[in-house]
């Protein structure tokens, strides 16, 4: 028997008790602690205990939402007809004979449940957007008893459909695979990729030639545990992107997390008293890393020196790096799940400077950690100031971090009319993307539990989850999207990564989906609107990273200045398009384009149109 | 010479003490008394488990605050781990109180409690805070805690003293609080 066997019937053996007898347990314990109106001197007793279980007392106060069908609102509330926004074409695209695969079913450990992310990337530089799907992986492919699920690297064929070519491109990574971030490291002019595992990274160079060379060793980018984000960003101004690496939680294989055993609690493997996979709470944390970029193929791990290692041992999901407070540096957001998010200033020199609870971003505005798991950032209010929206755990809404100025956020999720309905969804890869091109930038979440538990008790929310889309009002509020039956909104999947772009280069941002042990998700963007739209690829100059990761693109039409930045991770542990993309409304022309490069240098552009994409050179500006 | 600065300052000390005592509320005096607990203190106070009606529930020990007297007496509260993730639940903090405490117009014996809190409105500034026995989980009543103005850092749980700002800070939200007896 296998140890992960041995302890799936530990398991069991130590649950039954914990299920029959939960009740009487419940009913035999007697208070231990001084009552009100007593002195209460030392700690209050902690001894002979009954097992904590978490969640039976204090569970959510929210309402279950239902719909006329009696289903949870988070697989139902359909409305039969509607406005159709994204049409699945996964079918239709060649993408559903590649299979997610993270464990078994029914989830018996942590390390199942997490599930992956997804990059785009334009590899062959042919112009269109190919799309890489991480993989997970298994305890008997571990153990070499089985073969390992592989990645897929699908090549965009420019008719709407797509080829696997990863074994051939030779990213199959087949190891227990969760986030992604696209890159062109090395500058020459194409995107490398870099995946973060459970064991040993990889950092796939671009071989030019449709192949990739894993050179992750030499790089000294490994690590070997928990990976989970990353992000690229050029931190200390060299114009050479440098890596940060989020770590989750520290998983030993021989020394599983099991209820009662190794060291771990029972109250962090139940949720609302049913038995579930332990953690993250009461687990150890995997650390962060940045990686310093030398130059040669090779990276230094800066991480203490810069500030940013995470000491406490936080559980590190999602990263991105962006520059929250336009100082033209690029600052470091950190989504931690369970625990208090960072947020690091960059403050030049190499060094970073930990103002998560200064600025607000720490916690939701009600002080409460969140598990959060993905990051979102875009300026919705078009004033110039980055905002930012984290998916969070079921029975919690989803925080919007409004920019105040100054690097200080304010949580307005409840003002904005956004946050009650979030509530029943357990949210996973989320973007501000302008769907209908109105030049106000709208959010999209994908969501699903990460407890198969839930399908069996009715507690509003399910394993399977259909994605939100909310509309932006001109930056003062946000409306739900109704979930027109048929329609991508509607579709009820266990979602995990998300990344977004324009994957057939017709202005109209799309959406693709890593689901949990499932094939995977596009949503194509099929909006009735005839709005008009502008795309900017980036070419940074010679002290700029070449892709311009970190660059900031402010584009003036119908006399309103959009924002957006070309960033490598975010969403869930995901890397979505890089190309700056604009919805200019009813205009037909561009008044005007400022792009901030990495470099520091500041250039104007015109457009000699718009629905069409346009490169911009650093150095060919005025 | 000696001898009358020696009689004066004696006869200033009286009056001072006579001041003092006319005029300095005791109120006054024992906010001077009360400081910030250090973490050593709190960690030493407050249960990892905290006993909560018939369970027993994890505490987030950096999430700790209180305040002292710096004579064994203690109001100090700290975040439940609740369902092991962030739901605004039943209970959010745990609270043990050394010392009468009326916060927000609800007066707390020495003992042990909890509160949890739940929206107010649609505007996002109030929070309807329920302070309950701990032990029973019997309601006590309910506080209404304000969202501070400005940018303010966000805390878990501050419990500000007395002679700084009379606050509890949940969040970005605050409930103010008098020590002493009713």
């Amino acid at each position: 028997m296998s140890s992960v066997a041995r302890v799936r019937f530990l398991r069991c053996i130590l649950f039954l008790p914990f299920v029959l007898f939960s009740g009487f347990i419940y009913a035999q314990s007697g208070s231990t602690g001084s009552g009100p109106g007593e002195q209460s001197i030392g700690k209050p007793t902690q001894g002979a205990q009954p097992a904590p279980s978490s969640g039976a007392v204090t569970g959510s106060p929210h309402p279950v939402q239902l719909d006329s069908h009696q289903r949870p609102i988070t697989a139902g509330g359909f409305v039969s007809s509607g406005p159709v926004i994204f049409e699945d074409i996964s079918e239709k695209a060649g993408i559903t004979h590649w299979t997610h695969k993270m464990g078994e079913a029914d989830k018996h450990f942590i390390l199942e449940t997490n599930g992956s992310g997804v990059g785009l990337i334009d590899y062959d530089n042919d112009g269109w957007l190919d799309i890489y799907f991480v993989n997970g992986s298994t305890f008997k492919a571990l153990d070499g008893k089985e073969e390992p699920p592989h990645a897929a690297l699908f090549h965009n064929n420019h008719d709407g459909t797509f080829t696997d070519v990863a074994a051939k491109a030779g990213v199959t990574n087949d190891r227990w695979g969760f986030g992604v971030a696209i890159a062109d490291y090395d500058n020459d002019g194409w995107r490398d990729i870099f995946v973060a595992n459970y064991g040993k990274n990889r950092l796939y160079h671009n071989n030019h030639n449709g192949t990739f060379t894993d050179l992750g060793e030499k790089a000294g980018i490994t690590l070997g545990n928990w990976s989970a984000g990353a992000t690229w960003g050029d931190y200390d101004g060299d114009g050479k992107l440098d890596l940060f690496v989020s770590g989750y939680v520290h998983f030993d294989l021989n020394n599983l997390p099991v209820s009662g055993a190794n060291g771990v609690s029972s109250a962090f493997c139940s949720f609302r008293g049913e038995p579930v996979n332990c953690g993250p709470h009461g687990l150890k944390g995997e650390p962060d890393h940045l990686f310093h970029n030398n130059g040669d193929g090779t990276f230094t791990d800066v991480s203490e020196k810069a500030g940013v290692a995470d000491q406490p041992g936080y559980y590190g999901l999602s990263a991105v790096f962006v520059d929250i407070n336009n100082d033209g540096k690029p600052d470091l957001l950190v989504g931690n799940d369970s625990t208090p998010n960072y947020l690091y200033l960059n403050k030049g020199g190499g060094a970073f400077e930990d103002v998560s609870y200064a600025s607000g971003y720490a916690l939701n505005e009600a002080g409460r950690e969140t598990a959060t798991m993905g990051i979102a950032v875009g300026d919705y209010e078009n004033n110039g100031q980055l905002d930012i929206y984290n998916t969070t755990f079921s029975d919690d809404y989803k925080p919007l971090y409004h920019n105040e100025g100054d690097a200080n956020f304010t949580d307005i999720s409840y003002q904005m009319g956004i946050a009650e309905v979030s509530v029943p969804f357990l949210g996973w890869g989320d973007a501000f993307l302008d769907y209908d091109n109105d030049g106000w930038k709208d959010l999209l979440t994908v969501n699903g539990h990460v407890y198969p538990q839930v399908d069996r008790h009715p507690w509003g929310t399910t394993w399977a989850q259909r994605p939100m889309l909310f509309h932006n009002l001109q930056g003062k509020k946000f409306e739900t999207v109704p979930a027109v039956e048929g329609t991508g909104l509607a579709l009820v999947i266990p979602a995990r990564g998300m990344a977004v772009g324009d994957l057939f280069n017709d202005g109209k941002l799309d959406a693709v989906i890593n689901v949990e042990d499932e094939h995977p998700v596009i949503l194509r963007n099929v909006n009735p609107d005839h709005n008009h739209w502008l795309e900017l690829r980036l070419v940074g100059g010679p002290t700029s990273p070449r892709d311009a990761v970190g660059a900031t693109v402010y584009v003036t039409a119908n006399h309103m200045r959009q924002r957006t930045d070309v960033v490598s991770g975010g969403s869930y542990i995901s890397s979505s398009d890089q190309r700056p993309h604009f919805g200019l409304g009813e205009a037909t022309s561009v008044e005007g384009i400022e792009v901030h490069w990495p470099s520091g240098k500041v250039e104007k552009f015109t457009a000699p149109g718009v629905d069409r994409i346009l490169t911009l050179t650093e150095g060919s500006g005025q | 010479m000696r001898k009358f600065n020696s009689r004066l300052a004696a006869g200033c000390a009286l009056a001072l003490g006579v001041f003092i005592a006319l005029f300095i509320p005791p109120a006054q005096a024992q906010k001077a008394t009360w400081r910030q607990a250090t973490d050593a203190e709190l960690a030493a106070l407050l249960p990892a488990r905290a006993p909560v009606e018939k369970e027993h529930i994890e505490t987030e020990m950096r999430t700790a605050s209180g305040i002292t007297d710096g004579k064994g007496h203690f109001i100090a509260g700290i975040v439940l781990i609740t369902a092991g993730y962030s739901a605004d639940g039943k209970y959010s903090h745990y609270m043990i109180v050394q010392s009468r405490i009326r916060i927000g117009g609800i007066s707390l014996a020495p003992g042990e409690y909890v509160f949890g809190w739940q929206r107010e409105g649609t505007d996002g500034n109030t929070l309807s805070v329920h302070f309950h026995e701990a032990l029973t989980g019997k309601l006590l009543g309910m506080a209404e805690a304000h969202k501070i103005a400005g940018n303010v850092r966000v805390e878990s749980l501050h419990i500000w003293p007395p002679g700084d700002k009379p606050l509890i800070q949940i969040g970005r939200f605050s409930i103010p609080y008098e020590l002493g007896d009713e």
